[in-house]
């Protein structure tokens, strides 16, 4: 399944750079826009008919909103240790951090309110972290657990890795991670202005 | 966002109104497959297209890459804690 998705992006990204024209590129953001609504549709009735996920879920509390805070703050964490390997301020990596997998808002917003230059590498890590989350969650689920398997995903557990979340994983689980992804996707527009103004 | 939380309550709905045939979800899971991968490969082009950002690779990527690494292990790290600490109150409350 890894080997697959890798292929299937490489695919997409030499498509992209010899064959798809440029004035193409609003028509394939379209094309993402409808294929995510389509695949959040198709998950959301095997949400729906499995009533034990449900039920579990409401047992769970409040206890689950434990989950899009370990993944929030254990990224900011994990982004500030970068500050030892490069060249960057504590308020830069975490701001790219902050991200959380969200590349498009985390990149705008970001090159908008500091620097280009920090919201092109924003904008880059994001991506790396979708695609990583990719290639790790089938990996993650074998050897650290369902639940832990959620966290590289950050705020795309709503969206764009559910469906492979749901595949690998199980409807009480990818339960867990839309309510995680989100409580993320909520908190990131104002996270991201609270530390770029650290 | 909108259109994507929209998706997900109508499917939730239709799938709890319990009005789908049973042989239909062998269908579903292949669409939703079928649906995941022409969004990977659309996602891939979206980078292909851009030649900015491919110009800016090597530049920036080692910065964004080393971020994107510490950040996941940060966060799986962090879950895998609250994991740890669910099981053992979940075995506490079976005691």
């Amino acid at each position: 399944m890894v080997y697959i998705i890798i292929g299937t992006v490489l695919i997409g990204i030499l498509a992209g750079r010899f064959i798809i024209p440029e004035f193409f590129a609003p028509a394939l953001e379209l094309v993402v826009t409808y294929a995510l609504a389509l695949m959040i549709f198709g998950v959301g009735i095997d949400i729906g008919r499995s009533r034990n996920a449900l039920s579990s879920l409401k047992k769970l509390g409040w206890r689950v909103l434990l989950v899009p805070l370990a993944v929030a703050g254990g990224s900011l964490i994990g982004a500030a240790s970068a500050t030892f390997v490069l060249e960057m301020s504590l308020k830069e990596v975490l701001a790219v951090g902050a991200g959380l997998g969200w590349y498009s808002l985390s990149g705008v917003l970001i090159a908008q309110m500091y620097s280009v230059e920090l919201g092109t590498i924003a904008f880059l890590s994001n991506v790396f972290r979708e695609l990583l989350a990719f290639i790790l969650i089938p990996i993650l689920v074998g050897c650290v657990g369902k639940l832990a398997a959620i966290a590289p995903g950050g705020a795309t557990t709503m969206d764009s890795t559910l469906p492979l979340i749901k595949k690998v994983t199980d409807p009480q689980t990818a339960l867990i991670a839309f309510t995680s992804g989100f409580v993320l996707t909520a908190f990131i527009p104002f996270l991201i202005p609270v530390l770029l103004a650290l | 966002m909108w259109l994507i939380l929209l998706s997900l309550v109508a499917g939730i709905i239709l799938g709890a109104a319990n009005i789908i045939a049973d042989s239909w979800f062998k269908h579903l899971d292949k669409g939703i497959t079928i649906t995941l991968f022409v969004m990977l490969v659309a996602l891939g082009a979206q980078i292909g297209i851009n030649a900015e950002l491919l110009a800016n690779l090597p530049l920036l990527g080692w910065r964004a890459a080393v971020i994107a690494v510490l950040s996941i292990g940060g966060s799986v790290g962090a879950l895998w804690l609250v994991a740890c600490r669910w099981t053992a109150y979940a075995e506490r409350e079976e005691a």
